[in-house]
């Protein structure tokens, strides 16, 4: 008979201990991976959340406005201020924006004077529009910048801007003096938003000789890290700019649901490590109980003459097939009760919050994939192992200290 | 009492250490326990040598050092000072594998309680001795069955030890013993646990093990029965060799007794009594102070039966003994007194 299978019919030398520390050990894992699965969902949709939430900061020389008003000149900073937003954690892009409002003498349209102005807007080519208005636009004709548009003198216009200027995709326009191509027409569904062209950034620097950008459009992450990253970025750039969330309401959802999710990560946090901590102790109590009422029976071996290393190995070999079987138990457990455990941890806050500040943020817009992953089962097989070795190790040491005589007179 | 013993130990016989099975060298043994400041003296300085083939019991009262002795033999505990040598080796000088192989091979322990580990079958138990050695799987199961056949186990080495008799088990805990066909048997109280007549049985299996495979074997036992059934006797008191007995003397000691409890009509528990208090002939009985022998015997009745009766045996003994003087002088046809001469100078 071999050490292993030795060690693995231990176990059922006492079946009804057994099955009761399988039990705890299993639900104690089970915990560990219901807790694990709402870590991990609220990860998930906390990058669903920050996709469909807008996440954007403004950077703007102090005292500044959005753009340029007709014809005014405009503070600008300078390109080295980039590396510094960059500099700022949770930041995910940064984009220079050169902002113009012109007045357009060419125009045929009438009304108030914003409506006859027109709006130019110099960004990354390779970067999908964006625009300050507000609005999702859409190439209607021609094509979208590009990468390889970095220095050229090509125009992306809005539908309204070129119905009423009567341009499309092939004309020029004059701006500053200086002559662009139309290569595409865009719909934003807003009529202010439509009026405006949009020409690369670094072209837009030599169109109206400037040497850098008067507004950066930051974006992070997360939702719940915007505060912090506005206060780093005032931290970090002074105040010489004006650093703001370009959408106040954004900025109030976002730190509701973050102080919801910080109170539902650390509930789950909390249940993760106790459900481990306990794990961990039961397998340590049972193995100084195995032990205690082993150690005639170490003393025995020692007596026929086996390796202190035989010894242990069969002990931890039982130990970790005890911790392996509560692990299977606990996945069981885990898979079937995952909606159940889930609750613990975040339906009581979804339930209380409802009329709170934060509206039950988290579980109406939360979809919680209660499900195992395997890397998941993976890691926590992994802990079990390991509870298995670290519960037996002290009580082992402590008997294989013992002289093979002090061992046989112990009684238990 | 050490002295004599020492005498007859390696040294004192011209033998080398090499010629022994077992040669003890002054072997103490300290314990602390807790409570207490001074530790507890188990063995005070034991010497003995014990010879290669020979079956010994170590006789002596509870707490006189018996067990200790014998684990020290085993390498189960270390003594305090002093040397334990085993086949010419020093054990004190062993590495900690070593006397892990010594244990495994070497020596072969039977248990009072037998120690079997009881989730294990008959087989299985005599199997994990030779586990220790690596044996392969194969060549384990064939000799464990060979073995427990040998002790009379051959239909039951399918039992669990919760499933076998007190004498059943003390059998499969000797095949165990004898796995690794180790050449000495160590046996700490093996009839302790068990009947008149299986005890019987466990020591005559003992003996044929010495007779049949020379098996040098110590046997710690509290019986007389079991004692009387080995080559040499040595008896233990307090913490110290204190009588060595040959089979000779044994058998001596066994008339002995046999006639006391005839003259004195009395039961072997009061011999018993009489022997373990020194009083082991009649001269000394007769002679001894009235209050020590009542102090003895607990019964002062018997105490005084005993004393008269042995002052009668001793004087038809003395009478016996003027006889057989007067008939030796007889047939030797001279006595230089009578004849008025002198005994002859030296």
């Amino acid at each position: 008979m071999s050490l292993v299978s030795r060690g693995v019919r231990n176990l059922f030398r006492n079946k009804a201990r057994t099955a009761v520390v399988i039990l705890i050990v299993g639900f104690a894992i089970a915990i560990f991976l219901s807790a694990s699965m709402v870590s991990s969902s609220i990860s998930t949709n906390m990058f669903k959340l920050s996709a469909s939430l807008d996440t954007t900061i403004t950077v703007r020389p102090a005292g500044t406005s959005n753009f340029g008003m007709m014809g005014q000149s405009q503070e600008t900073m300078n390109d080295s201020i980039l590396s510094q937003i960059w500099s700022v954690s949770h930041v995910s892009t940064v984009d220079p924006v050169i902002s113009k409002m012109e007045n357009d003498q060419s125009s045929n349209t009438s009304g108030p004077g914003f409506a006859r102005g027109r709006m130019v807007q110099g960004m990354d080519p390779s970067q999908p529009i964006f625009l300050t208005f507000g609005g999702t636009p859409t190439i209607s004709s021609g094509r979208a910048l590009t990468s390889n548009d970095t220095r050229a003198y090509v125009t992306v216009i809005g539908k309204e801007y070129a119905n009423t200027s009567g341009l499309s995709v092939g004309s020029a326009i004059s701006l500053n003096g200086s002559a662009l191509t139309v290569v595409g027409v865009y719909t934003s569904g807003t009529q202010f938003g439509d009026r405006t062209i949009i020409i690369p950034y670094e072209t837009a620097k030599a169109v109206y000789n400037l040497t850098g950008m008067n507004t950066v459009y930051v974006t992070v992450d997360l939702v719940g890290s915007m505060d912090q990253a506005v206060q780093d970025l005032k931290s970090v750039l002074g105040s010489s700019y004006d650093v703001s969330a370009l959408s106040s309401t954004t900025g109030d959802r976002a730190g509701q649901m973050q102080s919801s999710i910080d109170a539902t990560v650390s509930s789950s946090n909390f249940g993760k490590w106790a459900s481990l901590l306990t794990a961990g102790a039961v397998m340590a109590f049972v193995m100084v109980l195995v032990i205690r009422e082993r150690t005639k029976e170490i003393g025995i071996m020692k007596a026929l003459g086996f390796k202190d290393w035989k010894i242990a190995s069969q002990l931890v070999i039982e130990s970790i097939a005890l911790a392996l079987i509560g692990f299977a138990v606990g996945v069981i457990i885990a898979q079937v009760g995952a909606p159940y455990f889930a609750s613990m941890f975040i339906g009581s806050r979804s339930t209380t919050d409802t009329n709170g500040p934060s509206g039950g943020l988290i579980a109406p817009t939360m979809n919680f994939n209660t499900s195992l992953s395997s890397g998941l089962v993976a890691s926590s097989l992994l802990l079990a192992v390991v509870l298995g070795v670290v519960g037996a190790l002290y009580p082992i040491i402590t008997a294989l200290r013992l002289k093979p005589a002090e061992a046989l007179r112990h009684d238990h | 009492m050490i002295t004599e013993i020492r005498d007859q130990s390696a040294e004192g016989a011209g033998l080398r250490r090499e010629d022994f099975a077992i040669v003890l060298d002054n072997v103490k043994k300290n314990f602390d326990v807790k409570g207490r400041k001074a530790p507890v003296r188990a063995l005070r300085g034991v010497y003995a040598s014990i010879e290669r083939g020979t079956m010994i019991a170590i006789k002596g009262d509870s707490g006189s050092g018996k067990t200790t002795l014998l684990q020290m033999m085993g390498a189960l505990d270390t003594p305090t000072s002093g040397s334990v040598i085993v086949n010419g080796e020093d054990l004190s000088e062993l590495p900690e594998e070593s006397l892990t192989r010594y244990r495994a091979k070497t020596v072969g322990f039977v248990f009072q309680s037998f120690n079997l580990i009881p989730n294990l079958s008959a087989l299985e138990n005599v199997e994990l001795a030779m586990e220790a050695l690596n044996v392969p799987k194969s060549e384990r199961r064939v000799r464990a069955g060979e073995l427990l056949r040998a002790v009379g186990m051959e239909d039951r080495m399918d039992h669990k030890p919760s499933k076998l008799s007190g004498g059943e088990q003390q059998r499969v805990a000797i095949a165990r013993a004898l796995a690794n066909d180790p050449s000495i048997i160590l046996a700490d109280e093996p009839t302790g646990n068990l009947d008149t007549k299986t005890g019987k049985a466990i020591i005559e299996l003992l003996r044929q093990l010495r007779k049949e495979r020379g098996k040098t074997v110590l046997i710690v036992t509290h019986s007389n029965r079991a004692a009387k059934a080995c080559d040499k006797m040595i008896t233990i008191k307090d913490g110290v060799l204190a009588s060595e007995q040959t089979r000779t003397m044994i058998d001596h000691d066994r008339g002995l007794k046999s006639t006391m409890r005839e003259v004195f009509e009395v039961s072997g528990k009061v011999i018993s009594k009489l022997f373990d208090a020194d009083y082991t002939d009649f001269e000394t009985i007769a002679n001894a102070n009235e209050n020590d022998l009542v102090r003895v015997l607990g019964d002062k009745g018997l105490a005084r039966k005993i004393m008269a009766r042995a002052r009668t045996a001793q004087d038809e003994i003395d009478a016996e003994d003027d006889s057989d003087e007067d008939d030796e002088d007889k047939e030797e046809g001279s006595c230089p007194e009578e004849e008025g001469g002198s005994y002859p100078e030296e």
